[in-house]
């Protein structure tokens, strides 16, 4: 082999060579280069986000219900950490945390591996300090200052404002394009959920270059946390917290509502619980208690009761609409009516009302006028009116999750009991039984209908919202709307409930105070034969009606609704406080 | 004229391997300074060599194997430095430089010599092997693999351009292929998971095949024109590993691109094109195989160094000529070079001609 063919040789391994590395340069750079410039930018860009203080949350009168402050909490950072079961047994011997919650953080792979994860939070100062002098014994321990939320008067105003918890992950799966990431805050129920969006601020954003060992970092670019916008409620803080007083040894709910507007002055819930156990950490044996008395269930809107005699003002209002009966139409009440095959009973059965007109009937809440009526309106133009006064759809409050409660119907009857309506089943709706189901917001709703002539206001927490320069960003108008109800009908209910005051029964403490009110009580039977709900409704002052409060029992220890009354009569004095220091 | 083009490339490379490092070192010039050093250092050698005639360098390759020997040999005597685990370096006073690059320089000498020397073929196969055998164990055991290799490579392409018949060539690859498997037992562990990685990089993502995926990221990321002059985040930020010795590529074509390591490799294969061209110039049987020598050391040298920073080689610390940061390196390529252009040489050529008849 001479040499020339000895160089061939090599030439066709140089060519070769030539084409195959050509060949993986282009592969490389041009073909794979979008995903290798991806992970060259992962490499060395890191950016970790700085918590944004919550916007307060401040009643009526200004003082504030809900606000950060600021608390040394402990974070770790996994990618710094050398040896990590050292900085466990650290945490657990100074903190007193748990070694699943510390691995739950730094396991949690949601986050990137360099991002810091609060362990504890609400540092006590003294241990700061010792902890601070071990962060550098410690890589991947740090103690840093952030925001904590902190409820004031938190029992009283918990099922209003609601609280913040850390983001789990189906909401994280939702809402991970709207700058969420694991371990943040997020509003959980109430206000907090409700307005989060203006609540939550925004959050800062340090943008690091880091080296390959992670130690160089170079601030590359840091914007700051803005703290979020402040909430103004309707609910003013002086009700509020008498109102919850009131009630506190009766379960179930209290609403006060200004008729005019839809302004919630106050909203009570009773069971309810502090919204600061949530910052602090839950034991499972609070939550579990929680849980078995629903205590986390805003009874106003999550709750769904028979309205019961309350009720009869709806119907009354489509009699008197429909001219099936006019205000002078008698029903002689002989304390029972057979419709069908059955026996209704008035409640004054045996004895009876005797003839009774709307307005009387109202006043002692005759079962057998309504009877009377509501089979003669027919159950398609009861539906008819309850769907456009509002019941069976939500009221529409700015608090999450509120229920829209049940107008049952022939058609849903069939679909979901499976059975026909019968003439009974329209009875018992005409007395507010059966199926029907409302949340004592529907009936605030429906009272200041009532109360203010014939219009449907939006009832709401929430007066303004203010930016961090106190300027309103947002503020609640509700027009009242009319629903085509004659002011005719409207006063021939009015005077019917003005007259159930008046006329002296167990409303009587009602009657003696210094403004005029005007109220309708209900008794709410439960299937089974269970305590009753009871409900007591009122307003005041009878002739130009400037508040509406409702208060249902739940299951009450009383027999009868009028025992609320002295529970309404502190309510209204309550308000008539507020109202005479000029608000 | 061809030594000219194989010159401005070399040096073009050079100036090139400088940029890179002054790129990665942004404002920190010690390597940056010491290269320009040895690249003036390299180019009087290169102007030197020009004085020595062929038949005294000739004659000089027993002394400059002996030489290599003694420096080889005083590494693992204790004077040797240690770097990376591995002691490749030799400290006289303040003055360090890799006895194994000059080695190859050495071989190339040597090899040269023996295989012209008019002996019985079987004899001096052998004796060419023990030269080669000598230094590539020593080298091995510093531990260097890959310089190890590339003597290996050096002595085959030498006897490939040999006179020596075929057949000896075909006996030495079926040996070499019968010692293969004990190879792998010799060899250390982290050469052994090196050669592994090399298979599978997801195999050690923080060790040795992390550096693998930092270099295919640095590559990659270059896309076609690069990120620009220093602004290369992968050799910055440390995240691609020795960006200015065995990475040096991966480093420049993440700043430059596609377009701009494409030419490198055309240089390369331009100037080994170039070199194997020559071999058929030269007139001597000497000239021939130090030609020879020289391009079967740039070849190894550049296929495995652009093999491994485009992840198509195991990563086994073979420097890129020119490229590279390192001064003995540096001599050593362009001392190389000035032994292509001694055995190209016309005037040089006629007196060896005739002391050894081909």
């Amino acid at each position: 082999m001479d040499i020339k063919t000895k160089q061939f040789f090599i030439v066709i391994l140089l060519l070769v060579l030539t084409v195959f590395f050509s060949g993986r340069l282009f592969y490389l750079q041009i073909i794979k280069g979008k995903e290798y410039t991806d992970l060259s930018v992962s490499n060395y860009l890191r950016i970790i986000q700085v918590q944004a203080p919550r916007g307060n949350i401040i009643s009526s009168e200004g003082t504030i219900l809900a606000n950060d402050i600021l608390t040394y909490v402990v974070k770790v950072t996994p990618a710094d950490i050398k040896d990590e079961e050292k900085v466990i047994q650290l945490l657990i011997s100074m903190l007193g945390v748990t070694r699943e919650e510390i691995l739950k953080a730094i396991n949690d792979d949601s986050l990137p591996y360099y991002y810091p994860r609060v362990v504890s939070v609400d540092i006590p100062p003294d241990k700061v300090l010792e902890l601070k002098i071990k962060e550098k014994e410690f890589p991947g321990l740090t103690v840093e200052i952030s925001p904590v939320r902190k409820y004031e008067k938190a029992e009283s105003f918990a099922h209003i404002i609601g609280y913040i918890h850390e983001i789990d992950k189906e909401e994280l799966f939702n809402l991970s394009h709207r700058d969420y990431t694991s371990g943040d805050r997020i509003g959980k129920s109430g206000v907090e959920k409700y307005y989060e969006e203006y609540l939550r601020g925004i959050k800062g954003k340090q943008l690091y270059k880091v080296d390959a060992l992670g130690k160089d970092r170079i601030l590359q670019s840091e914007s700051f946390p803005e703290k979020g916008n402040d909430i103004v409620l309707t609910v003013s803080d002086e009700l509020q917290q008498k109102v919850s007083d009131i009630i506190k040894d009766l379960p179930g709910t209290a609403i006060m509502m200004n008729p005019k507007n839809g302004e919630i002055l106050a909203l009570a819930s009773n069971p309810t619980f502090d919204p600061n156990y949530f910052i602090k950490g839950l034991k499972p044996a609070i939550w579990n208690f929680w849980i078995k008395g629903k205590t986390l269930i805003n009874r106003a809107i999550n709750g769904q009761y028979p309205p019961g005699s309350t009720f009869k003002a709806l119907v009354g209002i489509a009699g008197l609409e429909n001219k099936v009966f006019t205000d002078k139409t008698v029903v002689n009440c002989e304390g029972f009516i057979t419709v069908g095959q059955r026996v209704f009973k008035c409640w004054a059965y045996p004895a009876g009302h005797g003839p009774v007109a709307m307005r009387e009937a109202i006043a002692v809440s005759c079962n057998v006028y309504f009877y009377t009526l509501g089979a003669e309106i027919g159950i398609n133009k009861l539906v008819e009116y309850a769907e456009n006064l509002g019941f069976g759809e939500p009221t529409g409050i700015d608090l999450p999750n509120e229920l829209p409660g049940l107008v049952p119907n022939p058609q849903w009857k069939r679909e979901k009991v499976k059975e026909k309506w019968y003439a009974g089943d329209t009875s018992n709706i005409s007395i507010g039984q059966g199926y029907l189901l409302v949340t004592p917001l529907q009936m605030a709703s429906f009272y200041s209908f009532i109360a203010n002539g014939g219009y449907t206001v939006n009832p709401h927490v929430v007066k303004s919202v203010r930016n961090n320069q106190g300027e309103e960003i947002y503020e609640s108008y509700f027009p009242p709307l009319f629903q085509g109800v004659s002011l005719k009908t409207i006063k021939v209910i009015q005077e019917g409930l003005r007259k159930a005051v008046t006329r002296g029964g167990g409303l009587i403490p009602l009657k003696d105070m210094s403004i005029e009110v005007a109220a309708k009580t209900g008794t709410a039977q439960t299937f089974g034969n269970e305590k009753p709900h009871l409900w007591l409704i009122a307003y005041a002052p009878a002739n130009d009606p400037e508040v509406v409060a409702v208060i249902l029992s739940e299951r009450s220890e009383f027999d009868f609704a009028y025992k609320l009354a002295p529970y309404m009569k502190n309510i209204l004095e309550a308000w008539i406080e507020y109202k005479n220091k000029g608000n | 004229m061809r030594l000219v083009i194989i010159f401005i490339l070399s040096v073009t490379l050079t100036c090139l391997g400088l940029i890179n490092l002054y790129s990665i070192h942004q404002g920190y010039y010690n390597q940056f300074y010491r290269q320009i050093f040895t690249f003036f250092v390299g180019l009087i050698i290169l102007i030197l060599i020009r004085f020595i005639k062929m038949k005294h360098l000739i004659w000089l390759a027993p002394f400059a194997y002996i030489a290599g020997l003694i420096t080889l040999i005083l590494i693992p005597l204790g004077m040797g430095k240690e770097t990376f685990g591995a002691t490749r370096w030799l400290s006289l006073g303040s003055f360090q430089f890799q006895p194994s690059e000059f080695a190859k320089i050495f071989l190339i000498l040597t090899l040269a010599s023996l295989l012209t020397k008019k002996i019985n073929p079987l004899l001096k196969y052998f004796c060419s092997i023990l030269t080669l055998g000598i230094y590539g164990l020593l080298v091995y055991l510093q531990p260097d693999l890959g310089t190890s290799l590339v003597l290996g490579v050096v002595f085959l392409s030498m006897i490939y351009f040999s006179d020596l018949p075929f057949k000896y060539l075909v006996v030495l690859f079926v040996i070499f292929l019968l010692v293969m498997p004990f190879g792998w037992f010799m060899l250390k562990d982290y050469q052994k998971s090196r050669l592994l990685v090399f298979v599978n990089p997801d195999l050690d993502p923080g060790g040795l095949g992390y550096n693998l995926k930092q270099a295919l990221i640095a590559v990659g990321s270059g896309g076609l024109t690069g990120k620009g002059f220093m602004q290369g985040t992968q050799a910055k930020f440390g995240f691609l590993p020795v960006p200015w010795s065995d990475f040096a590529f991966a480093s420049l074509i993440e700043e430059g691109g596609f377009i701009l390591g494409l030419l490198i490799i055309l240089s390369y294969i331009i100037i080994l094109g170039l070199t194997l061209s020559l071999v058929s110039r030269s007139t001597t049987p000497q000239g021939v195989l130090l030609i020879a020598g020289v391009l079967g050391m740039w070849g190894f040298e550049a296929l495995i160094n652009l093999g491994m920073n485009m992840g198509v080689a195991p990563v086994v610390g073979i420097p890129l000529p020119f490229i590279s940061y390192g001064g003995s390196a540096m001599i050593k390529n362009y001392l190389a070079l000035g032994l292509i252009a001694k055995a190209c040489s016309e005037r040089e050529n006629r007196g060896l001609w005739f002391s050894s008849k081909m």
